[in-house]
């Protein structure tokens, strides 16, 4: 069925190599439902990896055109002759407290002018967002900007479906200068932006302070190294000051590759996949070495609760007195404040996640991106919009509602955040975090075709350790199996 | 055997373990999180209707009920029809070829749901269904799960009853209504159930071929509520209770028409 090829006509129209490119979209369409399908929990490493034998991994890369940034793709300007209001869909997968922050957000740019007018569609998880877009790339509506995470990067520029970022930034000369650094090198692949921040985040300690201070500990020294974490859970289980460990981790491969990118070095070849395409896991290095013996040990002395894969039972182990320090992304801050910081007795403390020190964390969360498919009219609403959301006073806002991190320098002088993270300094921690972070190598994380694959090995080495797995065993599987997975979409797109 | 007293006793001591989810998912919905996880859970000092109020307001949950039991009302007729007259062809009008057609069907159960989809969501598109009743319910109007479930019913038909039929001058329709569908009602029932159920749960193929939010369905509308960084459990609890209410209700009104139907001609023998 998938030999079924997108007819003449058609509005996706692909300007070079359009043969593996639409052959691309229809394997992953069919990929991305069945992983959508099957939900998160129950991924296992090379899941979606055809029948018919197994690559070795091999050192070919993969011609990766470099996204193409013609000024021509971006019609900013537009706009101007438009003799109505134009309409852009947004596909998102916001939803509860994020979701009701980006609709006021939007509700207020369509009554701020007057030539544009933004629908919102919530489409379910980022994985299904992903789904539907690529199923839908065979002939189906497309939205003008569909919002994804940041592992779905190398998946859009393979889609040929998107407007590079860049040829906007180009079309309308703007002024790029006021973002966080790094954070438009997030979404460079080989010098070229090909997607708009939105969603911005990163991982912090949260920890109890009540905690800490009847363990006898500084609440305002948090750990700062691995070695760190091992004494302060040590110290809080042999005070009593929490019922069960020191800290409490869900296996979510995220942190992995942050404490990867912190140690300065990357998780795949080709720095990072940035200037060409990753053509191999780097998962064996001593930094993810370093990241497996740490939890080893944890698990080891038992200081270490594991939710498996839920993400909130981690926090709720600090609220209860279980554990008194987890890991999560800032994204989760107001659900810390609001939720964790109400039971009793906790006072919540947020830091710079803990780990090695040659190198900073990475921008996690992801961006929105433009549609080839669009009118003209469409692109240039499309970028419009993209450009108020982007705004200092816009970015305050929306970090306020979500624990997102603003994408502006400047945001740091909008008086609400400053009165927010006067209150609440876990808020300016993540920014902070951000801010001073050291280039990672090529510029951002890890940009791979079947980031899904690389990320489920991870995970699956994670709970293996978690459960006793020695690590140097749970890292060769996970290398192997990353490079299973990056050889697989590689054979696949190449033909 | 077990004194009068004591079956009540285990009765209460099941149905206590058996209710104890519900109970925890009302707490849920009217409790804030930093008081759940301890025994407070069980003692509802502090009950707070808002979460109901809020899954109408901010989840819509209104008008994704009405859609979804639209839906699933159509999908359960439909099935229920087109799995009568198929498992009636497959049970008595033989014709060449008839047990290699049913295989065929048969076969459409191996494949999972989620490997058609793309396909089907192609045909869709093509057809300009999205975002119409049409769309969310037509790709499910047949069901070889239930053709199969009918034509083991009709199976268990003693041959007599049709060959009485046929001197009472019934033709196949007649044989059909008269005889084999209220013979066969339990297991009707029990399809009309499980039918009702798959569709009011469907998740993926709403998401897919629907963009206005106005032709969503609850279990959409829930996802909404479900954030993996930071989930408002009242709210969710809230909508997950009103969303199962629907089932609550099919099920009480088929219970009935199982028990009898199961236990019709029980007494004569």
């Amino acid at each position: 069925m998938m030999a079924m090829m997108i007819e003449p006509g058609e509005p996706l129209v692909v300007p070079r190599r359009p043969r593996w490119r639409r052959a691309v979209v229809a394997v992953l369409a069919a990929v991305a439902l069945v992983a959508a399908g099957c939900g998160d929990d129950d991924e296992t490493p090379g899941a979606d990896v055809d029948a018919d034998g197994v690559a070795a991994p091999t050192a070919t890369a993969v011609p990766q055109d470099p996204p193409a940034a013609d000024p021509g793709l971006c019609p900013v300007d537009a706009l101007a002759d438009a003799d109505a209001v134009v309409e852009i869909e947004l596909w998102h997968a916001m939803s509860a407290a994020s979701g009701a922050t980006l609709a006021a957000l939007v509700d207020d740019y369509n009554s701020s002018q007057d030539r544009v007018r933004v629908r919102l569609v919530f489409q379910g998880t980022y994985d299904e967002v992903l789904s539907k877009y690529i199923a839908s790339l065979r002939g189906g509506r497309l939205p003008d900007l569909v919002q994804t995470e940041e592992t779905a990067m190398q998946l859009m520029v393979d889609s040929a479906s998107t407007v590079p970022a860049e040829a906007c930034v180009t079309a309308s000369g703007y002024d790029t200068s006021d973002y966080l650094p790094g954070v438009l090198d997030q979404y460079r692949i080989e010098g070229v932006l090909v997607t708009m921040p939105f969603q911005l985040s990163n991982p912090v300690l949260y920890y109890d302070r009540a905690a800490f201070a009847e363990a006898g500990l500084d609440p305002d020294a948090p750990p700062v190294t691995f070695d760190d974490v091992i004494e302060t859970s040590r110290a809080l289980v042999d005070s009593g000051a929490v019922r069960s460990a020191g800290i409490s981790l869900d296996a979510d491969g995220w942190i992995i590759e942050q404490w990867i990118a912190k140690a300065g070095e990357a998780v795949v070849d080709n720095d990072n996949g940035r200037t060409a395409r990753s053509t191999r896991a780097l998962l064996d290095s001593p930094a993810a070495q370093e990241a497996f013996a740490f939890l080893a040990e944890l698990t080891a002395e038992g200081l270490l609760v594991t939710s498996g894969t839920d993400g909130l039972a981690k926090y709720v182990a600090v609220g209860t007195g279980d554990t008194a320090m987890t890991i999560g992304s800032t994204a989760s801050l107001g659900t810390i404040y609001d939720e964790i910081g109400r039971f009793p007795g906790v006072e919540v403390g947020v830091a710079p996640l803990p780990g090695p020190t040659a190198g900073g964390v990475t921008v996690g969360g992801g961006s929105l991106w433009m549609m080839q498919s669009s009118s003209d009219l469409e692109k240039a609403a499309a970028w419009d919009f993209q450009v108020w959301l982007n705004e200092p006073a816009q970015q305050a806002r929306w970090s306020m509602g979500t624990g997102y991190i603003p994408s502006r320098e400047s945001a740091r002088d909008d008086p609400d955040l400053q009165a927010l993270w006067e209150q609440r300094p876990g808020f300016r921690v993540a920014f902070e975090q951000l801010a001073a972070a050291p280039a990672p190598p090529g510029g951002g994380s890890p940009v791979i075709g079947d980031y899904a694959g690389v990320r489920s090995a991870i995970e699956l080495a994670m709970e293996q350790v978690m459960r006793g797995t020695p690590a140097d065993e749970a890292v060769s599987g996970m290398q192997a199996a990353a490079d299973r997975a990056i050889a697989d979409y590689n054979r696949r797109i190449g033909g | 055997m077990l004194s009068h007293g004591g079956r009540y006793l285990l009765l209460v001591v099941v149905a206590l373990v058996v209710l104890f989810p519900v109970w925890t998912a009302v707490m849920t919905a009217t409790k804030p999180l930093a008081e759940l996880g301890s025994l407070r859970l069980l003692v509802p000092d502090r009950v707070d209707g808002s979460g109901f109020v809020d899954a109408f307001r901010d989840a819509r949950l209104g008008r994704y009920l009405v859609n979804s039991a639209l839906v699933a009302v159509a999908i359960t007729v439909l099935q229920v029809i087109t799995s009568i007259l198929a498992a009636y062809v497959f049970a008595f009008v033989p014709f060449r070829g008839r047990s290699a057609v049913f295989a065929l069907v048969m076969a459409t159960l191996m494949i999972p749901t989620e490997v058609a989809m793309v396909v089907n969501l192609e045909t869709v598109q093509r057809l300009g269904w999205i975002d119409t009743y049409r769309g969310l319910v037509v790709p499910f109007a047949a069901f070889a799960f239930g053709t199969f479930l009918l034509r083991q019913a009709f199976l268990g038909i003693a041959p007599e009853l049709r060959e009485a039929a046929a001197v009472d001058g019934y033709g196949h329709w007649g044989f059909l209504t008269r005889v084999a569908v209220p013979l066969a009602r339990p297991s009707i029932s029990a399809l009309a159930v499980f039918s009702f159920l798959l569709a009011w749960n469907q998740y993926l193929w709403p998401l897919l071929v629907t963009n206005d939010p106005d032709m969503r369905t609850v279990q959409i509308g829930l996802k909404s509520l479900v954030s993996e960084d930071g989930t408002n459990l009242n709210l969710l609890m809230a909508g997950t209770l009103l969303a199962a209410l629907p089932i609550l209700v099919v099920l009480i009104v088929f219970e009935r028409q199982l028990v009898r139907g199961l236990t019709a001609g029980a007494v004569k023998g």
